[in-house]
């Protein structure tokens, strides 16, 4: 019964953000879904890795590889985007693979600060390879999208705002389908016994380190997506744009909006663009306010508001269920 | 052949990056090591302690070593009012200390900003004079930083191991639990160990405010530094702080100077990053 | 347990209220003039971030807050966000400044991520832009509503180098002209080492070193180290900001460094003295766009410390002569939303401010005529003063 009313108003959900580009053709308010959408597919992938009991500081550095990956595809090789976006996946889980057999065997705060390191080293790396990566004023004139039609002959190039955002909605939906289906299948079972305790799953026979590097190589993948994204939508990348702050970002948006579960990604995500432009205008105070209001945030909803907006949510579902059992009221 | 006679000014060079880098990381391996917070917000401390001597000493007209004591003490006691009011509450929550940290560095970025604007400020020198010896330059004032620094580290290991708070405080970091059956006052140790590590800071920052230039947003270099210093010489280890610093700064000193700044910045982490494949909890992992 | 959700839920709800009434926009009146900044008003970036702001609010300040342009009067309003010094929010705040707040002339940013990263946009829209970031693909003869507000080293450059080639010859007679460049490892690092370092080679100069240091470093003592044992007549901060060069300046000095130093970056003699003091900072010669001895500057930099209660950033002039030349091009053209009219209006400016006149040239270098071109100084530091001691070029 609660599954199906849930299935329903994401149904709805989905359907109004669809609409959004035929209702509102304010190129900043787009702007700003866009935004969003990219930092819900950073941290959904972030908060499903965090199952296996670890943190990334590596978003950044993978959004960078696959920013690079595609821009270096599409503009030297002359590959279509609907190439380089998989391409961009895929370079980023072959380094993930090789940098997470390394380092994945350190625990808790060193595995963090080591993912640190590795989103230094590629920052500096795409900022002194100049021949290659075009160093520190990095690339510009990135060409827009160009999309193949489905049942028409002819390609869109997905060079405006309303189209980039139809875009990133539908590589945003795949993944947190993507992500879903795999937390549902046994090798979720798999993850969600890892969260609750590493020792547990070891006598279980679980081989703990394997799933660890299963989680990181998705994490990375779906930064390299967004990447990809992000380079097709900005048309300028410079390795300031993927600096570890970035991942810093995301796990904050994780921590304010929960790790339990992809809504904490979503409603996370949008508290935070939210937030940076509601303060974007205060000039010294824009931080203070920022910081305050984070802070306060996490000490007083600590699961992350998705809790809150979940006991909010059944408050008001639950009343409408009490009304109607209830004929005389 | 001039390279040698270079040498001895390298090593100099790089002891006074060392120290200044141990400095840096120990109050955050502190923190860490003895409660498990990671402070993002420990070059905020560093910064606000080059701040409050600034404040002292060029708009005040106080002493150098007064503005300077003054300086831990107020970044000692912000740190010792900050850990319960906010580190204690987000213990518990995945990755609290850390975006809670985070925030409250840009709040600490933002205050200063405001009450001294974005400009790089400076203290005028308070050890003039330049020291030779052979080929050797160095100025005072890095030389008395060198000896502070020394005297510091060294007082540091000595209420450390001698004394019972930093017994309590040893105690609480092997395991927090078992401290806590022998009496120990847990609670209190987080809140004094939190202030020391960042008094420490303060400290640091304080030392080189006349020696480096001094702005809102100098805190994120000391952040970095201490990452390194702590990925390297292990979390929770005040020897490895010590170790790492010096590999650090001496690295630093060595690779700048031979081979120029871009090449030594990404080195030092291609060398972290290597000595963690081999070594991923550092070269000396406290227990 | 539900009453704590509720006031968890409330506080929240209150302090994002906050925020949004804080920051807010009122209603704007039917005969304003909206002026937008994108500049980095917090982050490393912010010393010439807030020069930005500064120096728009203070030319519109002069201005009286209005402007009488076709014989209407105009109440000016300057909107300014915050672009931290990254292309991702400057996009943000460009994308804010022309969708939401609807202006129609931009200064600022000066950042070239920033810059590179809003180009398409600005250009894309009905908007006058007037950034000061030193790309140099940002002018092109594409972007025709692009006025570039800074002088990059192309143009300063020739005649700096010119100056300084001379001195040293008369200077240190009979020595050869030998030079230690201290750059930044980023964009603008790069293009002042590369053009500044061809122009002194055009005056027979040699650049012995090129050392690059990650932004951030402090300590300069390792490259110097390593460039004094080679004993170079000049070391050249180049493209550091004003505060490291203050820092190479004073380490340099003390490691017993006797040649000449020279700041060839662009302006910033007041932190130099700051940070360096007034005997390490002695003789050094840099380049000044403005004339910064003259009184009109003095009493602007008092003017600045009071209102802003923070030492002025030399960069301000560059804004405020921006500012005020829109105001002007407005006034000529008779109109605020005609922006072809106002673009041309800009295009044949004639302007003399208190500090100076302004040319746009560019035609060569870029294939249009919308880099600015201010009138150019050598300075230097003398007992503890800065003093402006020769004038390289006069823009009319």
């Amino acid at each position: 019964m609660n599954d199906s009313l849930a299935k329903l108003s994401y149904g709805i959900l989905l359907l109004l953000l669809v609409l959004v580009p035929q209702v509102i053709q304010d190129q900043f308010i787009l702007h700003l879904f866009i935004t969003i959408f990219f930092y819900i597919i950073l941290s959904a992938s972030l908060s499903f890795f965090n199952r296996t009991g670890q943190l990334t500081l590596a978003q950044a550095a993978f959004m960078g590889i696959g920013a690079y990956a595609s821009t270096l595809l599409c503009m030297k090789l002359h590959l279509p985007f609907l190439m380089t976006l998989p391409l961009s996946g895929f370079v980023s889980i072959v380094i993930a693979l090789i940098l997470g057999k390394i380092v994945l065997r350190a625990r808790g705060v060193y595995f963090v600060l080591i993912t640190f390191s590795f989103t230094e080293i590629t920052r500096l790396i795409f900022v002194n390879w100049v021949s290659l990566f075009g160093g520190a004023n990095g690339i510009s004139n990135i060409p827009a999208p160009r999309i193949p039609l489905l049942f028409r002959s002819g390609v869109v190039t997905v060079s405006t705002k309303g189209s980039y955002y139809y875009l990133t909605l539908v590589v945003l939906v795949l993944s947190l389908v993507v992500l879903l289906r795999i937390t549902k299948s046994p090798m979720g079972n798999v993850f969600r016994i890892l969260r609750e305790s590493e020792l547990l799953s070891q006598s279980l026979g679980v081989d703990v380190s394997k799933y660890k590097l299963i989680g990181f190589t998705i994490a990375s993948f779906f930064a390299g997506i967004v990447g990809c994204l992000y380079a097709h939508y900005y048309r300028y990348i410079s390795p300031h744009a993927f600096t570890f702050w970035e991942s810093v970002y995301v796990v904050m948006i994780c921590v304010i909006g929960g790790f339990k579960n992809l809504k904490g990604a979503v409603i996370g995500s949008a508290v935070f663009v939210f937030l940076t432009e509601a303060v974007r205008a205060g000039k010294e105070y824009q931080l203070i306010i920022f910081g305050v209001v984070i802070i306060v945030t996490v000490i007083f909803c600590p699961g992350g508001l998705e809790g809150l907006f979940t006991r909010v949510g059944n408050r008001i579902t639950g009343l409408r269920k009490l009304t109607a059992l209830n004929p005389e009221s | 052949m001039q390279i040698i006679f270079m040498v001895p000014q390298i090593l100099i060079n790089g002891l006074f990056l060392s120290l200044l880098y141990i400095l840096m990381a120990l109050g955050f391996n502190m923190i860490f090591g003895i409660m498990g917070v990671v402070n993002f917000a420990h070059g905020e401390f560093y910064m606000l302690g080059a701040f409050i001597v600034y404040q002292m000493v060029k708009l005040m007209n106080f002493n150098y070593l007064v503005g300077l004591s003054i300086a831990v003490v107020m970044v000692g006691a912000l740190g010792m009012l900050l850990e319960p009011v906010i580190f204690k509450r987000v213990r518990k929550i995945e990755a609290g200390d850390f975006v809670v940290s985070l925030a409250l560095a840009f709040i600490l970025q933002s205050i200063a900003l405001m009450i001294w604007g974005p400009e790089d400020l400076g203290i005028p020198s308070v050890y003039t004079g330049i020291m030779r010896m052979g080929s050797l330059v160095i100025p005072v004032e890095r030389l008395m930083t060198i000896a502070y620094s020394t005297a510091l580290l060294i007082g540091f290991y000595l209420f450390v191991k001698f004394t019972r708070t930093g017994q309590s405080m040893r105690a609480v970091a092997q395991d927090a639990e078992v401290a806590s059956l022998q009496g120990i006052r847990v609670e209190k140790v987080y809140v004094l160990s939190f202030g020391i590590g960042c008094a420490l800071a303060g400290v640091a920052g304080a030392l080189i405010s006349p020696i480096f230039s001094i702005f809102p947003y100098m805190g994120g270099f000391a952040l970095l530094k201490a990452f390194i210093v702590v990925v390297i010489g292990g979390l929770g280890s005040i020897p490895g702080a010590v170790l790492g610093g010096i590999l650090l700064g001496m690295g630093e000193s060595f690779i700048s100077t031979f081979l120029g700044g871009a090449v030594s910045d990404i080195m030092s982490f291609i060398g972290v990053l290597i000595l963690l494949i081999f070594k991923p909890e550092g070269l000396l992992r406290a227990k | 347990m539900k009453k704590r959700d509720f006031g968890r839920c409330f506080l929240i709800g209150a302090l994002l209220l906050t925020s949004i009434i804080c920051v807010g926009r009122t209603a704007t009146a039917a005969e304003v003039l909206k002026i937008g900044i994108c500049t980095a008003q917090t982050g490393p970036g912010a010393a010439w971030g807030l020069a930005v702001q500064h120096g728009v609010e203070m030319a519109v300040e002069d201005a009286r807050h209005e402007v009488v342009v076709g014989g209407k009067t105009y109440k000016i309003e300057t909107i300014a966000y915050d672009d931290k010094y990254t292309g991702k929010d400057g996009v943000a705040a460009v994308n804010r400044l022309i969708s939401m707040d609807k202006v129609s002339y931009i200064i600022g940013s000066n950042s070239s991520a920033v810059a590179m990263a809003t180009k398409d946009i600005v250009t894309s829209n009905k908007v006058l832009w007037f950034p000061g970031s030193f790309a140099r693909k940002l002018l092109s003869p594409e972007t025709k509503n692009l006025f570039r507000v800074i002088c990059t080293p192309i143009e300063y450059g020739p005649y700096f180098a010119a100056y300084i080639s001379k001195y040293l010859e008369k200077a240190y007679p009979g020595k050869e002209k030998t030079f230690a460049f201290f750059s930044p490892n980023d964009e603008s690092g790069w293009d002042s080492e590369k053009y500044l370092s061809e122009a002194l080679e055009a005056q027979g100069c040699k650049i012995m070193f090129k050392e690059r240091y990650e932004r951030g470093v402090k300590d300069f003592v390792p490259l110097l180290t390593k460039v004094l044992a080679a004993n170079p007549l000049v070391v050249d901060c180049d493209g550091s900001s004003p505060g490291d060069a203050g820092l190479i300046i004073k380490q340099a000095r003390q490691l017993g460094f006797k040649g000449q130093i020279n700041y060839s970056g662009g302006p910033g003699f007041e932190d130099i003295l700051r940070i360096a003091g007034p005997e390490y900072s002695e003789g050094m010669l840099g380049y000044s766009p403005q004339n910064v001895d003259a009184p009109q500057y003095l009493n602007m930099e008092k003017r600045h410390q009071e209102k802003y209660r923070s030492p002025m950033n030399s960069l301000l002039l560059n804004y405020y002569i921006a500012a005020t030349a829109l105001l002007e091009a407005l006034k000529a053209a008779g109109t605020v939303e005609d922006i072809e009219k106002v673009r041309g209006a800009v295009e044949n400016l004639k302007l003399k401010t208190q500090f100076g006149g302004l040319k746009w040239v560019g035609q060569k270098d870029y294939g249009i005529n919308h880099q600015i071109l201010l009138s150019q100084y050598v300075g230097t530091i003398q007992n503890g003063k800065v003093k402006i001691v020769a004038s390289t070029y006069t823009a009319e």
